[in-house]
């Protein structure tokens, strides 16, 4: 009867709120597998409780508990992560090498140490209990060793639930079977029905009203008293002076673990069954202690108190100890271990008693039983486990010296009397439970038990009292007083019933009243009266016990050593009947009679032999009940006939006598050589016993081994059904892919292959290890491959130089592409370990590749011969596509821009003007523009261009074409047209103005006609008038000759004829300026029409005469020079600036406006006159120093054959 | 219309006689006559006229270049100018305005009511 000294508090402390949800600590060992699977199988998804799964995993594997599990339940499985959250209707898994603790409901893992044992299921059950306290439930599943037990005991101590799986389903029992013989499993099921009873429990949990539940800590005190009232009378154990809360907390544990709604219906439950009141009364004794529980409590003892006890007393004396409240033997042994080491130290010969005393039977059953799990290490040095326990590999065993030290004995501390004379009283964390008057009498006792100067330890919650004056304080954190004098106070009246028998005691316990001695004997005296009679009681092994009546006084002690031997003590005649007639008792278990043994010759008396046999109660041990009674002498005279011998009788039977001690000693003889035979027996017995223990740990091992690779095979089953699953996926890939391919070792044998590569080896499935080389294939390299390694040669390759090979084949005979790869195959170690070859067939991309080539030469050929610039820009901005234009417009060549970037390829200054037309047609629209190219071949270029976006079905722009077109000459075209319209327009408005203002003024009467000014009006008007006629007609006919729609047909025309012509229409004009004309011309032949050139010759001539000052000359000469006919007009007027003389033959250039219109030019005779010698494919010019006169050239050609020739054909 | 003098500026004889004809016949002003600009700038040096009309395309020094050392001349840069021309379409405002010229008549022009046309221009 033990609790955590904090348990006063527990009911206090305890806030049962709803929300407060069930956690369950689940520990298991690796091969726990099957168990979880069951376990969460049979768990619902809504059960509205979190569960930790606490696994012994191998440090050296990851743990692949949660895919396991996920599995296996709907609820979602985690893997623990420090600082996750608990939350319900969860399972956490613990990962590998790590502990776990829950704190202020949080996961929290810890490194494990993997040079200590671990124990982390102890661990995360211990902080479940001090966290959840009633609301956790710990399960123990499969599994070895004996981690787990103390962490269930936690639990149960906190008013948590344990529960074990029954080890006849468990696969490995070892550690549910260590935690069973606790006491504090709740439940023992099989995983299926342990994942139902925590439904039902959280369940019912949840569905109790919460008035119901401990609100207060405290159920109905009547209710309460029904409980305790059928405890007495079913269990006789009154529980009326224990504390309230506890109880209470007690018995709502037992209710909801039997799944009862409420307290009433579990009473009724409670009174029907049997089972369940001791179940109940197991758990109001519930109790759990550790070996040196409170070690600074116990160091304090070992130090301060024992050595001084063992200084007081004498040697040979006996120290007595009294540990109430011994449980299940942990604090009993600790203090024997403690007292035994005093005592040692002190080097003084006392022996040791220790009374260990519980209420509980079967936590006292534990105790005797001294075996303790191998956990208890952690709490006990290395030293004194050595000392004081057998390493029985899975647990723990009380050396028999320190066994032999302890009683363990059922006592009630309320009701049987205790002990006396105890130098040490320990009493611990017992009288919490009661209540305050059941304390005092508690103590009363104990105090009357301690000797004088006797120590009392109590539990560090407990306190003295009113009994505080009787004892000194020794410590007081720890509670250790010492009794004061020798005063031994009365105890209170209340029945003590008499100690029940020992039981267990390996010390016989002898209670015997000295004073019953005395009424024996007169009652002995009264019944025998005169007769003599000898009555004794005497041990199985012979030994006199005690004496009841001796009248026949036949004790005869021999000299030296004495012997309470009853066949030794006795008369030697009476000593083989004797003998005889206990054996015999013993042996048969009856009563056995011998009469008439004659004592001896001399006295005659004959004595009557009863001997009875009696158990004691505990039957283990049997006394013999002796009677001796002398026969009256006068009262056997038949007797006395009877055993009257004659001599010979005599004789013969000395005879019979010495050859009966013959067969005595014979017999003696036998029984020692048997005996010895036993012995060695005995010896063998226990070899055998150690070689049996040894089987059982090597068994022991055997079966933590079995269950390592029983985890690993789990493991490996599982892998290799993910590899079968990979290989079969593996398998239906290489199948849906149609891909051929080959797995070749190092020595090219095939290793493995798919169907796909029979189209080029003719491979079967029985062809494995043979090697490729053997089978002949259909690939040949095709002959336009400028590097082509045949089959074999590519695989050597790659085996020398363990670099991948991928070259396209031709396959026999369809001619068909195959692209065929050779890679290395490499293992996971990075060595290579053969071939892999993979064929594929890329026939249809090959025609298609064709195609597309074939295509896309088209296209390159159509745009080639558009006399524009097209290209193709991506939506990157990047050239994709150039037709020729580009390399005959810029230096450069048309393919190498495929791939750049605009920007690139037009310059930043260019690409920074088309950007935002760039940008417009990458957003869809289509553009058009001018732009003036700077970078063209032949200088600066005009160009237009369109770009018409790529839109694709779905909308998205893909890019753009470009056409870009030359439009320099064009735009030089207009110009020049611009130019012309607006100077014939000025040059038509100015004589009209002269017309129209003239013919205003003079219509409307401001002039008179007749007048001076009239007649100068008329005569302006007329000449403006005249002057337009000329300028439509030049204009006219200068447009005509241009477009060549004046017929130019040549004839063959004397120089000399044209020279007179002209001559004859400028003689008059000459005359009017009096120039003088000088005109000379060979005698030549001319092709050519005659009128036009007739027309020129008059505007050179009249230019000539008209810039010519008066009475001055006019030259004009025709003459052969090589083989042209050189025409010359000279004057010697002002002549033309020299940077005039190029412009003068184009349209209105004059080149001093200031009087021509007084001379009366058009401005256009000088063109006229060019472009009739070029349609004759001569050459003007003019030649000019200013000031000094100018001088006019034409050339007419004079080849006139070839030329005329070439005109024809 | 007090006694005004007026230089018109024109390469070709038939404007400027019909200009000549046209404010001899509708007005009182004096008029003076240049054949080219080089002969005109020297005339406006030579006794600054109360306005120019000035023909813009000529040989030589044209309209605008004329217009341009009047402007920069102190002597002349006061005088008002109107432009006679023939071209179309006539030149930028903004650009006339800059060298501030009063007024454009084109060619050809009302005989009849050239000078109310130039009196209208100037605000006389």
């Amino acid at each position: 009867m033990d609790e955590p000294h904090n348990s006063p508090n527990i009911g206090k402390n305890d806030n049962f709120n709803d929300n407060r949800f069930f956690v369950v600590g689940i520990g298991a060992s690796a091969g726990g597998l099957q168990a979880l699977e069951e376990f969460f199988e049979n768990i619902p998804q809504d059960i509205g409780a979190a569960f930790v799964v606490i696994q012994h995993l191998s440090p050296r594997f990851k743990s692949l508990m949660q895919e396991l599990l996920q599995r296996k339940t709907s609820l979602h499985v985690y893997q623990i992560q420090d600082g996750m959250k608990l939350v319900p209707n969860a399972v956490y898994v613990i990962p590998p090498r790590t502990n776990i603790i829950v704190e202020a409901g949080k996961l929290r893992s810890r490194e494990q140490k993997p040079e200590r044992l671990n124990f982390p299921i102890d661990l995360f059950f211990e902080s479940l209990a001090k966290e959840y306290r009633d609301r956790g439930m710990g399960v123990l599943l499969s599994g070895t060793g004996s981690d787990g037990t103390q962490g269930l005991q936690a639990i149960g101590e906190a008013g948590g639930l344990a529960l074990i799986q029954s080890p006849e389903t468990a696969q490995f029992s070892g550690m549910p079977a260590n935690a069973l013989p606790t006491g504090l499993v709740d439940e023992v099921l099989s995983p299926h029905d342990l994942a139902e009873t925590i439904y039902e429990i959280v369940r019912i949990t949840r569905n109790i009203p919460l008035t119901e539940q401990l609100t207060e800590n405290v159920i109905d005190p009547s209710l309460l008293e029904r409980v305790l009232e059928l405890l007495k009378d079913r269990e006789a154990v009154d529980f009326s002076q224990y504390k309230v809360g506890t109880l209470s907390r007690r018995i709502y544990h037992r209710c909801s673990l039997n799944g009862y709604r409420s307290l009433e219906a579990y009473i009724n439950y409670l009174q029907s069954s049997e089972s369940e009141t001791q179940l109940l009364v197991r758990d109001f004794l519930i109790g759990s202690t550790r070996f040196f529980r409170d070690l600074e409590a116990w160091h304090f003892l070992e130090t301060q108190v024992l050595p001084s006890l063992v200084e007081s007393l004498e040697a040979q004396q006996q120290l007595r100890i009294w540990v109430a409240g011994c449980a299940t033997g942990e604090e009993a042994y600790t203090m024997a271990m403690l007292a035994d080491e005093a005592v040692r130290k002190s080097s003084k010969a006392l022996s040791i008693k220790i009374f260990a005393t519980d209420l509980d039977n079967f936590a006292l059953e534990t105790a005797s039983k001294g075996i303790y799990p191998l956990n208890i290490g952690k709490d006990i040095s290395a030293e004194r486990l050595e000392r004081y326990f057998i390493d029985r590999s899975d647990c723990y065993q009380v050396r028999r010296q320190l066994r032999e030290m302890l009683i363990f004995a059922p006592h009630n501390l309320t009701k049987n009397a205790g002990f006396s004379k105890m130098n040490l009283v320990s009493c611990r964390n017992v009288l919490i439970y009661m209540q305050p008057e059941l304390q005092q009498q508690v103590l009363r006792m104990l105090h009357f038990s301690l000797a004088s100067q006797g120590v009392l330890f109590l539990g560090s919650a407990e306190v003295l009292g009113i009994l505080e004056a009787e004892f000194n304080t020794v410590n007081s954190k720890w509670k250790i007083y010492q009794k004061k004098g020798n005063n031994q106070r009365s105890l209170l009246p209340i029945t003590k019933e008499p100690l029940t028998a020992p039981t267990l005691s390996p010390a016989r316990f002898k209670k015997v009243q000295p004073r019953s001695d005395r009424v024996l004997g007169r009652v002995f005296n009264f019944c025998f009266d005169d007769r003599k009679a000898t009555c004794f009681l005497v041990s199985e092994d012979n030994k006199l016990l005690r004496i009841f009546y001796d009248t026949v006084n036949l004790f005869r002690l021999p000299l030296g050593e004495v012997h309470l031997d009853v066949t030794a003590i006795v008369p030697t005649a009476l000593q083989l009947p004797l003998s005889t007639a206990l054996h015999r008792a013993k042996r048969e278990g009856e009563t056995v009679l011998y009469a008439g043994i004659k004592l001896n010759h001399e006295q005659s008396r004959i004595i009557n032999l009863k001997v009875g046999i009696e158990f004691d109660e505990s039957h283990k041990e049997k006394l013999l009940i002796v009677l001796l009674e002398e026969q009256k002498t006068k009262t056997n005279a038949v007797d006395e006939r009877y055993f009257e011998i004659n001599e010979e009788t005599v004789d013969r039977f000395n005879e019979l006598e010495y050859e009966l001690q013959q067969t005595r000693e014979n017999l003696q003889a036998t029984i020692e050589e048997l005996e010895g035979t036993n012995e060695e027996q005995q010896a063998t017995n226990e070899e055998l016993i150690a070689s049996n223990e040894e089987l059982q740990s090597a068994n022991e091992e055997l079966h933590s081994v079995n269950e390592e690779l029983y985890t690993v095979n789990a493991e490996h089953q599982s892998k290799i059904q993910e590899l079968v699953e990979l290989n079969n996926d593996l398998d239906n890939l290489l199948q849906s892919t149609e891909i051929g391919v080959i797995f070749l070792d190092l020595e090219l044998n095939i290793r493995k292959f798919t169907p796909a590569v029979n189209r080029i080896f003719n491979v079967r499935e029985g062809d494995v290890n043979r090697p490729l080389t053997d089978f002949s294939h259909n690939l040949f390299c095709p002959p336009q491959q400028n590097v082509c390694y045949n089959l074999l040669e590519s695989l050597d390759r790659v085996l020398t130089t363990r670099q991948p090979i991928e070259q396209d084949m031709l396959l026999r005979p369809t001619d068909k592409h195959i692209l065929m790869r050779v890679n290395p195959y490499w293992s996971e170690q990075g060595e290579c370990q053969g071939l892999v070859l993979s064929f594929i067939d890329i026939d249809e991309i090959k025609q298609a590749e064709e195609k597309l080539r074939r295509r896309s030469e088209q296209l390159r050929l159509i745009t080639n011969a558009i006399p524009a610039w097209i290209f193709y820009v991506d939506e990157g901005r990047c050239c994709r596509f150039s037709n020729r234009a580009y390399q005959n417009w810029f230096e450069g060549y048309s393919e190498g821009i495929e791939g750049l970037n605009l920007a690139a390829i037009f310059g930043n200054e260019i690409y920074q003007q088309i950007q935002p037309h760039v940008d417009t047609a990458l957003a869809g629209k289509k553009v058009n523009f001018d732009l003036e190219f700077s970078s063209f071949n032949g200088g600066s270029r005009w160009v237009n261009i369109s770009y018409i976006p790529h839109i694709q079905d779905s909308g998205q722009v893909k890019g753009f074409f470009a056409l870009i077109n030359d439009i320099s000459d064009r735009k030089a075209v207009e110009r020049m047209k611009d130019e012309f319209v607006s100077v014939v327009s000025h040059e038509l408005r100015t004589p009209l103005t002269g017309i129209l203002g003239m013919l205003q003024l003079l219509s409307e009467k401001s002039i008179k006609p007749e007048s001076k000014k009239g007649e100068e009006a008329l005569k302006v008007a007329y000449e403006s008038a005249l002057h337009l006629m000329h300028l439509v007609r030049d204009i006219l006919e200068l447009e005509r000759l241009e477009s060549g729609k004046i017929d130019l047909s040549k004839e063959w025309v004397n120089a000399v004829h044209l020279v007179g012509h002209v001559k004859d229409v400028m003689k008059t004009i000459a005359q009017r300026t009096e120039i003088t004309l000088n005109i000379s011309a060979e005698d030549l032949e001319v092709y050519a029409n005659g009128d036009r050139i007739i027309q020129v010759l008059n505007n050179l001539l009249s230019n000539a005469i008209k810039f010519s000052e008066p009475s001055s000359t006019v030259w004009l000469t025709v003459q052969r020079q090589d083989d042209v006919v050189l025409f010359a007009v000279k004057d010697r007027g002002r002549g033309i600036p020299e940077d005039k003389l190029n412009d003068i033959f184009e349209r209105f250039q004059q080149v001093d406006a200031s009087d021509s219109r007084q001379k009366g030019g058009t401005g256009l005779g000088l063109a006229i006159c060019r472009q009739i010698v070029r349609q004759h494919q001569g050459k003007i010019w003019a030649e000019s120093s200013f000031g000094e006169g100018s001088s006019f050239y034409f050339t007419l050609p004079l080849d006139e054959g070839l030329e005329d020739k070439f005109n024809e054909s | 219309m007090s006694h005004k003098q007026i230089l018109i500026v024109d390469d070709d004889y038939t404007v400027r006689a019909t200009v000549e004809l046209s404010l001899e016949v509708t007005t009182d002003w004096e008029i003076l006559t240049a054949c080219s600009g080089k002969e005109g700038l020297s005339l406006a040096r030579a006794k600054p006229p109360d306005l120019i009309l000035l023909d813009v395309m000529m040989p030589g020094i044209d309209g605008l270049e004329v217009l341009r050392q009047l402007r920069n001349d102190s002597a002349t840069q006061a005088i008002p100018v109107v432009f006679l021309t023939a071209k179309t379409p006539i030149e930028k405002q903004e650009h006339l305005k800059d060298l501030k010229v009063r007024g454009v008549i084109s060619k050809p022009f009302d005989a009849i009511n050239l000078g109310k046309q130039i009196c209208l221009l100037l605000n006389w």
